[in-house]
């Protein structure tokens, strides 16, 4: 009898979790479409644009302040839940937004992405920051996070000139610029230990920001940022010492190498510094090989060597990779790039839920397979902002590509 | 000077004009051919695994591609073994691999001063090792420049002339030693599939040139410069885009 109990409840537990993926229509077909596989929709880009988008509109609907929350969690009881808006995700959703509308010209797009910046100004604390329930850090903001509102407010001034936008960018850059120690890094925020913290998501911010108010500060504090950036790199392409880097227990390891390598060319690009891209391009070269190579989504996390520390893959971490190749591509006019990008989002599109209910149409999982390391069984609104934006850029260089013909 | 010839099924049987009529009727008569089958292919998840099975079993049942294979390689064979027995040639016949131990036994008994390879895909070290500067294949591409797959394809979308080479294969891929190149026509097409069907069967005749070349001056090599581009497979939306750039 008592050999008998473990294995009643195992069968018990196996049970009640198959009634509940069962009672869970949304969690069923993202399990089934991640076990069984993906097959082509068929859809062109545009298409599948067009489902991401309207899911971040149904999603900014559903929100009291117009924001969007930065995950969806399918692993709920009572199924699929949103969560309340957050900042970073609302704020890094601007620019997509901006962008959609420019492909479009609909309207409707610019007026989405000036609630969203709306709602992120409301958020701003009287010392810049912007406070965030997603950040560890309960006493001040977290300088990433940050960087990428000011990022997605940079553009929404750039659209508007409204002052309101004008005013929070100086605030936050200014926070940002105080933050600042004088060995080249910011102090210990929110979820690192590092001694050496080099942040990666600011420096294009800071950057934009200086184009806007022409406040040598955040130019200055940018290059000595990339400067340290450069002299940490390996000479395989391996960046150092950047926040979260080699940490034991993280699970953002290639967002963070995504995050750094976009930084570095959008801050190329806007400052005009080949250096900057060059040292980004070792690092995507070798991201480029390894999967042209393997013909499969890029590993979350690698280690020193590049080598695959885990199984499961980060579907935003990818999405943003093709992003900068596809940049890349723009810069050096090497075809090569953009067709590992054009590979990489034809498998992301496979990912996309093309049925489901609302909560879940047109959007991707966090992680894959759903139950993997990268915010399990959950939509990350990242994952949908880079794959929106490298599919634009697609069209967009598709369209360059048939006028030269022409 | 021995040497010999090494073609997966599916070339053999895509080449049979050149193999036969071109080939050993030219005056280059191989002391041994190995027929080998193509490199397996690899499913990289479970729906490709269920779509290729259910694709060969519609293929199988409707007698297209099974069975047309299977009947052209038993003819081919047929009238291969039946000619080269007159021309007093060997030919081996492996149901596997180029990369498997029974070729590199094959080639040990053989021990050829020339081998010339096709379809065999990446051929493993052991082999490249033990018979250095010995295996030729033909590139549907100028090297360096154009390592690497699909480089007809790239050649053309880069707006560039579509060169044939032959070399030695060795560890890195398509970075041998050139010992022949050639131009290939590549003026009247009308989709990608046509360009590479015209383009191959010119640059299969460069196996030919590169015997001529070998025969007159053996150890004569091509100079490279630098260490060119590997390029990989076109994607869907770029072949479509050179087809209408060439319409």
């Amino acid at each position: 009898m008592s050999s008998n109990t473990p294995i009643r409840k195992i069968i018990s537990k196996n049970l009640s979790l198959l009634i509940f993926v069962y009672a869970n229509p949304d969690l069923r077909y993202a399990l089934t479409k991640s076990i069984i596989g993906k097959a082509n929709s068929g859809y062109n880009s545009e298409k599948h644009i067009l489902l991401a988008i309207t899911w971040i509109l149904r999603t900014q609907s559903f929100t009291v302040d117009g924001g969007i929350p930065s995950s969806v969690s399918l692993n709920t009881k009572c199924g699929v839940r949103c969560q309340k808006s957050c900042p970073v995700a609302t704020g890094s959703l601007i620019s997509t937004m901006f962008d959609y509308y420019f492909l479009t010209k609909k309207r409707i797009y610019f007026k989405s992405a000036l609630l969203m910046a709306n709602s992120v100004i409301l958020k701003q604390h009287s010392s810049g920051y912007f406070s965030s329930e997603i950040s560890n850090s309960k006493k001040r903001g977290n300088i990433s996070d940050c960087g990428k509102i000011i990022c997605g407010l940079n553009r929404a001034y750039m659209e508007t000139k409204e002052p309101k936008f004008l005013n929070a960018i100086v605030r936050a850059s200014d926070w940002i610029v105080s933050m600042k120690k004088l060995n080249s890094s910011w102090e210990k925020y929110g979820d690192t230990e590092e001694e050496l913290v080099i942040y990666d998501d600011v420096n294009r911010a800071l950057l934009g920001a200086y184009e806007i108010t022409d406040n040598y500060n955040y130019k200055k504090i940018t290059e000595t940022n990339l400067h340290s950036f450069l002299n940490n790199q390996e000479n395989n392409g391996w960046f150092s010492n950047i926040v979260h880097a080699e940490k034991k227990g993280c699970n953002r390891f290639s967002n963070r190498i995504g995050n750094t390598l976009e930084d570095l060319v959008e801050s190329g690009l806007i400052s005009g510094n080949q250096k900057y891209i060059d040292g980004a391009k070792v690092a995507l070269h070798r991201l480029f090989r390894k999967f042209e190579i393997s013909g499969e989504l890029l590993a979350g996390r690698f280690n020193k060597e590049w080598n695959s520390t885990v199984k499961s893959v980060s579907i935003s971490d990818c999405a943003q990779i093709s992003i900068c190749w596809q940049r890349l591509y723009q810069i050096e006019k090497d075809i090569r790039y953009f067709n590992a990008a054009l590979k990489m989002n034809d498998i992301l599109k496979k990912h996309q839920f093309l049925s489901g209910s609302k909560i879940i149409l047109g959007s991707l999982p966090s992680s894959y397979p759903l139950w993997g390391d990268f915010g399990p069984y959950s939509i990350d609104s990242s994952s949908i902002k880079y794959f929106i934006e490298s599919l634009v850029h697609e069209v967009k260089i598709f369209k360059s590509l048939s006028s030269r013909v022409k | 000077m021995k040497f010999g010839f090494a073609f997966s099924l599916e070339i053999i049987i895509w080449s049979e004009k050149f193999f036969k009529e071109i080939l050993l009727a030219g005056g280059y008569k191989p002391d041994f051919i190995i027929i080998f089958n193509p490199p397996p292919k690899k499913y990289k998840d479970s729906y490709n695994i269920i779509k290729t099975l259910a694709k060969n079993f519609i293929d199988y049942l409707s007698l297209r591609k099974y069975l047309l294979v299977k009947l052209l390689s038993f003819r081919l064979m047929y009238r291969n073994n039946y000619f080269l027995k007159d021309a007093n040639v060997k030919l081996y016949y492996s149901s596997k691999d180029f990369n498997s131990n029974k070729i590199l036994k094959i080639l040990d008994i053989e021990k050829p001063d020339i081998l010339i390879v096709k379809g065999a895909g990446i051929v493993r070290e052991i082999i490249l090792d033990k018979y250095p500067n010995t295996i030729i294949n033909v590139h549907p591409g100028k090297l360096p420049d154009y390592r690497g797959m699909s480089t007809i394809e790239w050649a053309i979308f880069n707006k560039d002339s579509v060169i044939g080479t032959a070399y030695y294969m060795s560890k890195g891929i398509d970075t041998g030693n050139i010992i022949f190149e050639k131009k290939l026509k590549n003026k009247s097409w009308k989709s990608v599939f046509e360009l590479r069907e015209t383009t191959f069967e010119q640059s299969n005749l460069i196996f030919i040139d590169a015997l001529s070349q070998l025969s007159k001056n053996p150890g004569n090599i091509i100079p490279k410069k630098g260490i060119g581009k590997q390029w990989f497979p076109m994607h869907l939306k770029l072949k479509k885009h050179i087809e209408n750039a060439h319409k």
